[in-house]
């Protein structure tokens, strides 16, 4: 795994005795010895590659378990928002051209010159219709992309100039309403939040599960809901799952592959994305590789037993 | 409901664990950390990487794998490494009182001052399993003081 190096400044003027440093050498602390502290360590204490404790306990340890409705509602709303963005402009544009598109300047001959749309920015009454104005002329990319009066769309050949220099807007009800279509459009695709449950109260009669004590009287902290359940331990059990990250890592690949080639412009951003999981897929290929070697010692470890077991008995 | 990869843990920083997407539960993660842990102590020191690398690429907000991490990447000398692992531990989990003075040690180790930092989270430390650690940063601290 590749970290970042980080710089660090010598200490020159420190002279503590280090003599202890090698890891073997770290003390396990007393509270610690033989995995008495279960409120710690938890159910899962182990030594680390030193002598030092590694505590797992399923109370602190996050991330393990199904998500929590908060953590599923963290990805919904990170998923919707760029449509919500993308939703909010189009409403804004909608709005405003809605309003523009009704003055009379417009009415007229449904062409707003940008001549006229400084007319209307400076010397309207409408709030609306100044805001409205002002939006537009600030919004070059806009104004450059509705229909003009000559084109196709247009349709009645006046001659056109650039946006600046006097390009007119072709005002057309029919834009309009395809921004509305947009946005309906847009609104599907939003993911609705899921609903976070009320609270479990407990039929009348029904006992709750107290907290298990431990040797030195501290309750263990509640687990969560996985490890209370258990999974039966070996090492395989979890490998379906692995194998299902790989997938779907790898379908995520696949996807913003396909999303660089129809929009080159985010071709930097998804480089980015698949560079970083094609090195979480590698580094869990080479973890699900390790648990199917483990699997296999296992296996012919157990083999020779039974047949030292069956040798012993002649 | 199936959770859009994009917006996986690791990627924006929110979000559900590998783990939790796909089912990996606690225990599962613990016995192949432990697993990882006994072959660090076999020696077999890579293998071992490779399942701790696994598990935080799995569920990065566990510091104890991070802790378990820095202690086979000690083992082979990747100290830089080691340090950004325990570093995630204590971010992580800041009463890991083992990482803060592994950390600490560390980072003294390269001529880093931000290790007394570390040691002085571990004098905080109140919890009586813990007095031995404590004592022994208290000394770290005592004789850097003293010099």
């Amino acid at each position: 795994m590749a970290f970042v190096k980080g710089i660090n400044p010598p200490l020159s003027s420190f002279t503590a005795d280090l003599s202890n440093l090698d890891p073997n050498k770290v003390p396990k602390p007393p509270g610690l010895q033989g995995n008495q502290s279960g409120a710690f360590i938890g159910p899962g204490g182990a030594r680390a590659a030193g002598s030092a404790t590694v505590s797992f306990n399923s109370a602190t340890e996050a991330g393990h378990g199904k998500p929590t409705v908060e953590q599923q509602n963290t990805a919904i709303r990170a998923g919707n928002a760029p449509i919500e963005a993308s939703i909010a402009e189009l409403e804004t544009k909608q709005k405003h051209l809605q309003k523009l598109f009704s003055h009379e300047l417009a009415k007229g001959d449904g062409v707003l010159t940008k001549g006229e749309l400084q007319r209307l920015a400076t010397e309207s009454t409408d709030p609306a219709q100044k805001e409205a104005a002002l939006w537009l002329l600030s919004r070059p990319d806009i104004y450059a992309s509705l229909p003009k009066k000559g084109t196709t769309m247009g349709g009645d050949g006046a001659v056109l100039g650039m946006f600046g220099t006097g390009v007119d807007v072709y005002a057309s009800s029919n834009f309009v309403a395809d921004l509305t279509s947009q946005i309906a459009s847009q609104k599907k695709m939003l993911k609705p939040l899921i609903d976070v449950p009320a609270p479990n109260v407990p039929a009348p009669g029904a006992g709750s599960t107290p907290p298990v004590a431990t040797t030195n009287g501290t309750p263990t902290p509640a687990t969560d809901s996985t490890a209370a359940t258990g999974t039966p331990k070996n090492f395989s059990s979890g490998v379906a799952g692995l194998g299902e990250a790989i997938d779907g890592i790898n379908g995520e690949i696949s996807a913003l592959i396909e999303d660089t080639k129809k929009n080159p412009a985010n071709a930097n951003a998804n480089q980015a994305k698949i560079s970083q999981l094609s090195n979480q897929m590698t580094t869990l290929s080479a973890l699900m590789n390790q648990i199917f070697t483990m699997q296999s010692n296992l296996s012919k470890m157990l083999s020779e037993m039974a047949m030292t077991a069956v040798r012993n008995m002649r | 409901m199936r959770i859009e990869l994009k917006n996986l843990i690791g990627l924006d920083g929110n979000g559900p664990t590998f783990a939790q997407t796909y089912g990996i539960t606690f225990d599962q993660g613990v016995e192949w950390a432990e697993q990882g842990l006994e072959m660090a102590r076999d020696g077999r020191v890579d293998e071992a990487r490779v399942i701790l690398e696994g598990l935080v690429t799995l569920n990065p907000r566990s510091a104890g794998y991070w802790f378990a991490l820095g202690t086979v990447y000690e083992k082979q000398e990747l100290i830089d490494d080691a340090v950004q692992a325990y570093t995630q531990a204590t971010s992580r989990d800041g009463r890991n009182i083992e990482a803060w003075m592994r950390l600490g040690l560390l980072k003294l180790k390269r001529g880093d001052g931000a290790g007394l930092e570390a040691l002085r989270a571990v004098v905080k430390d109140t919890r009586a399993e813990n007095a031995e650690l404590v004592a022994r940063a208290k000394s770290i601290l005592a004789t850097s003081r003293a010099a």
